[in-house]
């Protein structure tokens, strides 16, 4: 999907952050249907170590080596899987269910705001296409 | 983002004021259990101990301080039984009944617990309002530069 001209790297980049959003949005999902069910543990997407991964620290990091010519250049660590942390339930939990419908629903928010700002992101990029693509004619 | 960590103290807020409403309920339900699961004595109140928990501790990432004040998100830590006894109330005819005759009635007073209800209540509104308030300010910043 990655073409050197059109479609850059931070395309690919913005649509893995919209898939890795979409992976927590279901988490909670499933977090808040088990909020009665008993020794539940709550997962949760660790963000800030993925995004590390996706975005790469350095260009170095971004393009994969090519050993060969012909080699299609692709971004490395773009389809870094998220490492998934699991809450334990406070000492006084009565059922060992470890899900706090109230955070889970802020997180669910948070999240929710994320995605509508990537999407942002992305089709203001995309407009900027258009305008290339339309000869600077809105 | 700054902003995104106001909605979680926020939300620590409101799953403490949850707990309280919880633990209150419980104790409102027990006013009249002369009898505890253990079969010893007369139920007793609860009571949640509230820790203002550094702000990393309770959730990932680096983030203890604004402007160099430590954050702090509220935290229940234990659930507590209050030891001093309940009033003893004289009837000879009760299963419960000692010797003399005397019932040990559970340590709940029941308006106590509906101001705690109240208290707890209104608590977790203002939390409401705390989160909507920076929901607000979220959607306003992503409109920035929007046509």
């Amino acid at each position: 999907m990655v073409t050197d001209n059109l479609f850059d790297a931070t395309f690919a980049r913005l649509a893995r952050v919209l898939d890795l959003r979409a992976e927590q949005h279901s988490l909670i999902s499933a977090n808040l249907a088990n909020s009665n069910t008993p020794n539940y543990r709550a997962k949760e997407l660790d963000f800030s170590q993925v995004l590390e991964d996706v975005m790469g620290s350095s260009s170095e990091r971004l393009s994969m080596t090519n050993t060969a010519e012909g080699h299609l250049g692709g971004l490395s660590g773009i389809n870094a899987q998220a490492e998934i942390t699991t809450h334990e339930p406070p000492a006084w939990s009565i059922d060992g269910n470890s899900v706090n419908p109230e955070v889970e629903l802020t997180r669910s928010m948070e999240n929710n705001l994320m995605f509508n700002a990537v999407t942002r992101v992305t089709s203001r990029k995309l407009g900027l296409l258009k305008l290339a693509v339309m000869d600077g004619r809105l | 983002m700054e902003l995104l960590k106001a909605f979680q103290i926020s939300a620590s807020g409101m799953s403490v004021e949850r707990t309280r409403i919880e633990i209150v309920s419980a104790n409102i339900a027990n006013a009249h259990s002369t009898r505890s699961a253990d079969g010893v004595g007369p139920y007793q109140r609860r009571q949640p101990v509230v820790e203002a928990s550094a702000f990393d501790k309770v959730y990932e990432g680096n983030f203890s301080s604004i402007g160099g004040q430590d954050v702090s998100v509220p935290q229940v830590m234990d659930v507590v039984t209050d030891e001093t006894p309940g009033p003893r109330v004289y009837d000879p005819g009760h299963p419960d009944a000692d010797e003399q005759g005397f019932v040990a009635m559970p340590n709940v007073s029941v308006v106590s617990e509906m101001v705690e209800l109240m208290n707890a209540s209104r608590a977790y509104e203002a939390n409401m309002n705390a989160i909507d308030a920076t929901k607000d300010m979220v959607m306003k910043a992503l409109e920035i530069g929007r046509g």
